[in-house]
């Protein structure tokens, strides 16, 4: 017999939706149960004690009553952790923090906890919630990040980043790795040295050492196309791909603040 | 097999088509119509033919009215100097309930939804800056950078800069001096205030929102941080 019982965990909010006339359906990722739905009853009342909790990228302590058979949760409690609110205060950071989202919605199996990644995704919107230079470079860490959590780590060695001494080199999709152009890697992908270095440095340095890169706007383009390439081929169709159209248009509007905090 | 007639199978058929309308609701509706008086049926069935036939949008603020211009834009009654910006039709209703606004309105069509694939290009925003600066289609033209200038190098395929918003011709806009943001406080109603600010930027306009904060008869105590938060940022004078 299903065993019911009463979570409290903490979790980041991945999405809402509207629910009849005053609920909400939203996706959690929590770091007990992984990724998880709850219905949210209530949760558009003026007066509702969810208040701004369920917004995406809410950073919340959760309570609910877990029964297996569900497929939706019931949602009983939720108050902010840290409430984030500067991340919400631009444009770079909402579109940073909102793909993070959705690509842990996207990646992520439902109630399958990873505790890594969840780790990862707060420590990441912290840094977006504190940060206001160079938040763009969280955009490629934290896909690197995560593909290593998934077990599709790149095989960057220091060594052979070096060897790359022309003006361009390799990517291999297939491993992720970085290789020198007389290099016959599986499925290789030709790209400038500066772009490849910066790009090694977001896959094996740590948090505070890629915040404090400098990227030109075009290696930035260069390392998103790249790491874009090496999770599409990970993960196939599963790779999110539907807020960077829209993301495209905010910044080809040419929203300043936009362009300046992501290079 | 079949328990009951073609035509109420028809009318739950076409029910489920609702919002919110599940199976068995629509076929409570069913029942119902079938209880109703004849006239009555056909009073809904016309309402719902006419509100196809006869609505249209305004071709200023894009509100769904009986007439073009709606009565607001054509009213002298309103100052069109202030334009109030909503994401639908039904947040303009909300307003004029209040009688304290004598501005008028453009209605977006939505938000920006960059997790449900919604963006600038779906929804009026080009036409509200038409509205403030008839140029602006020129103005948006020479400022736009080419899709490989992008801080993201993400060029958009799928975006048609012909959609861009026209004043129509002979129309002589009025100078509007505030842009007055009444979006949802939300994280998608946070990213259209945002990318309408910058957008209009470039414009001698001033550009506001609408307070974000407690509601009248909430609780301080049970309210979230990011709430209070707002709430103090947003603190008045005590009139």
């Amino acid at each position: 017999m299903a065993q019911r019982s009463i979570v409290r965990t903490k979790a980041v909010v991945l999405r809402s939706i509207d629910y009849g006339e005053t609920s909400q359906i939203v996706t959690l990722f929590t770091q007990k149960k992984g990724k998880i739905g709850v219905m949210a009853k209530g949760a558009r009342r003026p007066k509702s004690s969810f208040g701004a909790t369920l917004q995406p990228m809410a950073y919340t302590q959760v309570v609910f009553y877990y029964k297996p058979a569900r497929t939706l949760q019931t949602l009983s409690e939720s108050s902010h952790v840290q409430s984030f609110h500067r991340l919400r205060g631009s444009l770079p950071t909402i579109t940073v923090g909102l793909r993070i989202v959705e690509l842990v919605d996207a990646l992520m199996e439902k109630e399958d906890p990873q505790p890594a990644a969840f780790g990862l995704m707060v420590r990441a919107l912290h840094r977006l919630n504190h940060s206001e230079v160079r938040v763009g470079n969280l955009w490629p860490f934290v896909q690197l990040q995560l593909a290593q959590m998934l077990g599709v780590a790149p095989a960057v060695e220091r060594a052979r980043v070096e060897a790359v001494t022309g003006e361009e080199g390799l990517l291999s999709l297939a491993d992720g790795g970085v290789y020198p152009t007389d290099a016959t890697p599986e499925r290789p992908t030709r790209a400038s040295r500066s772009a490849l270095r910066a790009y090694a440095v977001c896959a094996r340095a740590d948090l505070d050492t890629v915040m404090r890169l400098d990227m030109a706007p075009a290696v930035r383009r260069e390392v998103n196309a790249l790491v874009r390439d090496f999770l599409r081929y990970q993960f196939d169709d599963a790779y999110p791909d539907r807020s960077r159209s829209v993301i495209a248009q905010i910044e080809r509007a040419g929203a300043p603040g936009s362009g300046q905090s992501h290079s | 097999m079949q328990y009951t007639s073609e035509s109420v199978e028809a009318l739950v058929e076409q029910f489920t088509k609702l919002p919110t309308i599940g199976k068995k609701t629509a076929r409570r509706l069913a029942n119902y119509v079938l209880k109703m008086p004849q006239e009555e049926v056909e009073t809904i069935a016309s309402a719902l033919r006419s509100v196809k036939e006869d609505v249209q949008r305004c071709s200023t603020c894009y509100v769904v009215a009986d007439q073009d211009p709606c009565p607001i834009c054509s009213s002298d009654k309103r100052d069109a100097s202030t334009i109030c910006v909503v994401e639908e039709s039904s947040d303009l209703i909300a307003i004029e309930q209040t009688n304290e606004y004598r501005g008028v309105y453009h209605v977006l069509g939505g938000v920006i939804s960059p997790l449900d694939g919604v963006g600038p290009d779906d929804l009026r925003v080009h036409e509200l800056a038409a509205r403030i600066d008839p140029s602006f289609e020129d103005t948006a033209a020479d400022a736009a950078p080419a899709p490989e200038t992008m801080p993201d190098g993400e060029a958009d395929d799928d975006a048609d800069p012909s959609e861009n918003g026209q004043v129509q011709e002979g129309e002589t806009a009025a100078p509007v001096d505030e842009v007055i943001l009444a979006v949802n406080p939300n994280v998608e109603g946070d990213t259209t205030a945002y990318y309408i600010t910058q957008l209009l930027e470039p414009f001698d306009v001033r550009v506001t929102r609408i307070a974000r904060g407690l509601p009248i008869g909430g609780d301080l105590e049970y309210a979230d941080e990011a709430t209070l938060s707002r709430a103090l940022e947003g603190r008045g004078h005590v009139d």
